[in-house]
């Protein structure tokens, strides 16, 4: 469980269509390879993309994801709006 | 011996081939790729050295480098299926690559490289426009613009010295690309700004030719402008091979429908 494991899933499928495959047919099954708890299990499964970016997953990964769970962008937008300034992307050092 | 016969700096949304927008911003867009593509042409570049990054595709925050070379003999891009740009090879340049490391190397900076790199929309869409028939040789740089700590704008300048060494020491024509940016901020909750006061104050630097002073901008006015913006760092490592010459902007739109400040400019 933890931020790694979320972000984990989303790049494996990115990055191979098989996987991707895979969790569209049997979300569950595929999940249960890796180590997550019910939270994260559930907003992969849902489409829940708020709650992603609540855990910390990087917005590039949420777009990933995104495609993946097949979330059109006008939803995933639409449900991450109320969110606006909770997280804040950082570069500078000693923020 | 070597010579820059060529240096082209831009945005790479794919937004900008995959989705509609504005007739007039999409033109003003792709007619900037087009005018810089007949300067890369008027060049006759023997490779490309294309500053770039990648989203998630090569790397993941197993293993992340600051700066990683494609010494490889070919890479393919994009990987996206959706961008409406046809997947293929396009060749790479072992022997160039190979002098830009140890060039790197002996000027004190360490690029993590690949013989197997694969390439997105970041480094394939600005090609897509630039050489469409994949007919000149690419060594990619991608640079880490995704996951902090990231690699300073004055490291990444520095690393365009280097690039510059290199092609001076080598007998051929080499054309600098570095893409990314403006300002944007993908996937985000924040993905509806776009932040122009910054991509207008950053293009009036280039224009001026003041890499230096583009270098020194503070991390913090960049995270203003979107995470997306730390993509500025190709322009500054193109700024960084180039400090004599000056930007001529092709192409500014800041297009909401492809959630980028999207510019085009050749440094001349």
């Amino acid at each position: 469980m933890g931020l790694y494991d979320v972000q984990r899933v989303i790049h494996d499928m990115n990055v191979n269509a098989a996987l991707t495959e895979r969790f569209r047919e049997a979300p569950q099954a595929f999940l249960a390879d890796y180590a997550l708890d019910d939270s994260e299990r559930a907003a992969l499964v849902d489409g829940d993309v708020a709650a992603l970016w609540s855990m910390g997953v990087h917005p590039l990964l949420m777009l990933h994801y995104a495609r993946a769970r097949r979330v059109p962008m006008p939803e995933f937008y639409g449900a991450l709006k109320p969110l606006e300034g909770q997280r804040k992307m950082v570069s500078a050092r000693g923020s | 011996m070597g010579e820059v016969v060529a240096a082209i700096v831009c945005s790479h949304a794919p937004g900008i081939t995959a989705f509609p927008a504005p007739e007039a911003q999409r033109d003003a867009v792709w007619g900037g790729f087009a005018e810089a593509r007949a300067v890369l042409e008027a060049g006759r570049p023997d490779v490309i050295l294309a500053a770039s990054c990648e989203h998630f595709v090569n790397f993941f925050v197993d293993n992340f480098p600051a700066f990683c070379l494609g010494v490889g003999t070919s890479h393919f891009g994009p990987v996206e299926e959706h961008i409406k740009i046809p997947q293929g090879d396009v060749p790479g340049h072992p022997e160039f690559a190979r002098a830009v490391l140890e060039t790197a190397f002996d000027g004190g900076v360490e690029p993590a490289w690949a013989e197997h790199l694969l390439l997105d929309h970041a480094t394939s869409l600005p090609l897509h426009f630039l050489t469409p028939n994949r007919d000149v040789p690419v060594v990619p740089l991608l640079q880490n613009c995704l996951v902090p700590p990231l690699p300073s704008l004055q490291r990444c300048y520095r690393l365009g010295q280097l690039v510059r060494e290199a092609v001076d020491a080598w007998p051929g024509r080499v054309a600098l690309l570095g893409t990314g940016g403006l300002s944007h901020s993908p996937g985000a909750p924040e993905a509806g700004f776009i932040d122009e006061a910054f991509d207008h104050e950053f293009l009036g630097l280039l224009e001026k030719g003041d890499g230096e002073a583009i270098a020194a901008i503070p991390d913090e006015r960049i995270d203003r402008a979107g995470f997306g913006t730390w993509e500025i760092r190709q322009w500054v490592t193109v700024l960084g091979a180039v400090p004599e010459r000056k930007g001529r902007i092709l192409a500014y739109e800041p297009v909401r429908q492809w959630f980028t400040g999207c510019g085009v400019a050749v440094l001349e």
